[in-house]
């Protein structure tokens, strides 16, 4: 009706060999997890999964549901897996769950600054 | 034998099911069936091709080409004779033929010569009717053309059978559904309490909107006594269906159980979590399941005593009779992630006049058009009228989710209650 919402995209990126980002951006939701998973690469084991979360606008229990199980992935595959936020409703969401008491969740990374993984 | 004249078959009962099995009868024109006569006069030079299906008193053309007479009379049909043999029964020129002299279309201004029928025999060998052919002038019909006109008679019949298993596959899919529906409404009311018990001091309403009737969903709530108290329990499991339900009933008896012998709600979704946890591999991960559960306990001044704990789920609504309203959030992994979570427990007071809300995030993700409901929404209900009673609240929150514009594309449910 209001197309207005930012539709969802998710892009997977290697910086370099040993990190894959996938850019998560517009509404996670029941009806576009199924893309995460669709995207994700292989992850060599040893190495690290950046799901960077910052330009997502809202998120859904459903997308939790995406970040556990890649979080069981990671641990059955032997590679670690980092969530990257902002200050705003995912991370409100992110906390009420407490992700990162099981994983590493990066919330100062800011739109404009250089990330980390990059 | 019967009593009903020389041309009734002798399968006339089954073979008068079989007509009505086929459901032609008085059926409107089909281009399936007018392509075949068409094609059988263009192929066989007559100027009358017909499909006929002989019904107990007359004999009814489903395609009638190059004649403008949609049925005939059953007793003197030349059809009707031709349904008697099983294969092509032809009337080379009736002026000389005994069987055809007393046919009006021979007698009459017609001026009938040539008749050729092959009869429309079903799987089961019942003759419904014919593809056949007429002409005003006397013909023969080789051993070649009389096994073209049963060709196209097996077309008809082919098309005859396409509509009946189709309209079959329909029904028994009708019914297929009638019954899956029927599992999922008693499957799902399984998972819901058949009715909200009775609690001095409070005053209780529930609402659970699905958001597909065809499956069963993964809100649940409940509400129910335990030693010392009530609980107040609303979740979420992932995913839909059966094996969702599955997981349905194990929180809800497990935290009915829990329930009954520890006090503090952290522990019992702690429990909840090790029934969970227990048993699951550890690379599948079908579903999980958010909860809060609010554990009360009376007053001895009045009102209740509140603890609440929530794996993951939105945080509920307190709306005190004088303040806006405000949320309990209480933080916790969803069940049945893994096996070292954290719940925290928080403790409050629902003094008369109280309302305590507590919802899935179908409400708050309930959108309309670019603007979620969000917690924002639900606390315009709740602020809204003060003197409001649980149910009448309930009530708000159903039309809230109806309000044309609003897309709810989850499962919505709700638990609220009022001290009184």
């Amino acid at each position: 009706m209001t197309p207005e919402v930012e539709p969802f995209a998710v892009e997977a990126t290697q910086p370099n060999p040993s990190t894959t980002v996938l850019a998560l951006r517009g509404e996670l939701d029941l009806f576009t997890a199924d893309q995460v998973t669709a995207a994700l690469p292989p992850v060599p084991a040893g190495g690290r999964l950046v799901v960077d979360l910052r330009r997502l606008s809202f998120m859904d229990s459903t997308g939790i549901r995406v970040l556990m199980s890649l979080d069981l992935r990671s641990r059955a595959e032997d590679w670690e897996l980092v969530v990257a936020t902002i200050p705003g409703p995912v991370q409100r969401i992110l906390d009420t769950c407490r992700i990162s008491d099981r994983i590493r969740v990066v919330g100062d990374a800011p739109l404009d600054s250089r990330p980390f993984w990059a | 034998m019967n009593d009903r004249g020389p041309l009734i078959p002798e399968d006339e009962e089954a073979r008068l099911q079989a007509v009505r099995r086929y459901d032609i009868l008085d059926t409107p024109p089909d281009g399936a069936f007018d392509r075949v006569t068409a094609m059988a006069a263009r192929h066989f030079g007559v100027p009358i091709s017909i499909v006929s299906i002989v019904d107990s008193d007359r004999i009814w053309f489903k395609s009638h080409h190059g004649a403008e007479v949609e049925e005939t009379g059953r007793d003197p049909g030349l059809c009707a004779s031709a349904i008697l043999h099983d294969g092509p029964w032809v009337v080379e020129d009736a002026t000389i033929d005994p069987r055809a002299l007393a046919n009006p279309l021979v007698a009459g201004d017609f001026g009938l010569r040539f008749y050729a029928g092959v009869p429309l025999t079903t799987g089961d060998g019942h003759n419904l009717g014919t593809l056949c052919l007429l002409d005003t002038e006397p013909r023969v019909l080789t051993d070649d053309e009389a096994a073209t006109l049963t060709d196209m008679a097996a077309i008809v019949m082919d098309e005859l059978e396409l509509r009946l298993s189709a309209r079959t596959a329909i029904e028994r899919e009708q019914v297929m559904r009638r019954q899956s529906e029927q599992v999922t409404r008693i499957l799902q009311e399984s998972l819901l309490p058949a009715s909200l018990p009775e609690i001095p001091g409070l005053d209780v309403a529930a609402l659970y909107r699905p958001a597909d009737a065809s499956e069963v969903g993964g809100d649940f709530y409940d509400v129910f006594e335990t030693g010392d108290g009530w609980a107040l329990v609303i979740g979420d499991v992932s995913g839909k269906g059966p094996s969702a339900a599955a997981v349905t009933a194990l929180a809800r008896h497990t935290i009915r159980t829990a329930s009954l012998s520890l006090t503090d709600p952290a522990e019992v979704l702690a429990m909840l979590n090790r029934a969970m946890f227990l048993g699951r591999n550890e690379d599948e991960f079908e579903h999980f399941c958010t909860v809060h559960l609010t554990l009360l306990t009376a007053r001895a001044e009045g009102g209740f005593m509140l603890c609440s704990a929530a794996a993951g789920h939105p945080p509920a609504l307190l709306r005190r009779l004088d303040e806006p309203t405000g949320a309990i959030t209480t933080q916790g992994p969803p069940v049945g992630w893994h096996d070292q979570p954290e719940f925290t427990t928080t403790g409050t007071v629902l003094l008369p006049g109280d309302v305590l809300l507590l919802y899935t995030d179908g409400f708050s993700e309930a959108r309309r058009g670019k603007e979620l409901l969000g917690e924002e929404g639900l606390r315009r209900v709740l602020d809204e009228d003060a003197t409001e009673t649980a149910d009448g609240l309930s009530h708000r929150l159903l039309d809230l989710l109806a309000e044309p514009g609003l897309l709810v594309r989850d499962d919505a449910a709700a638990v609220l209650v009022r001290a009184v």
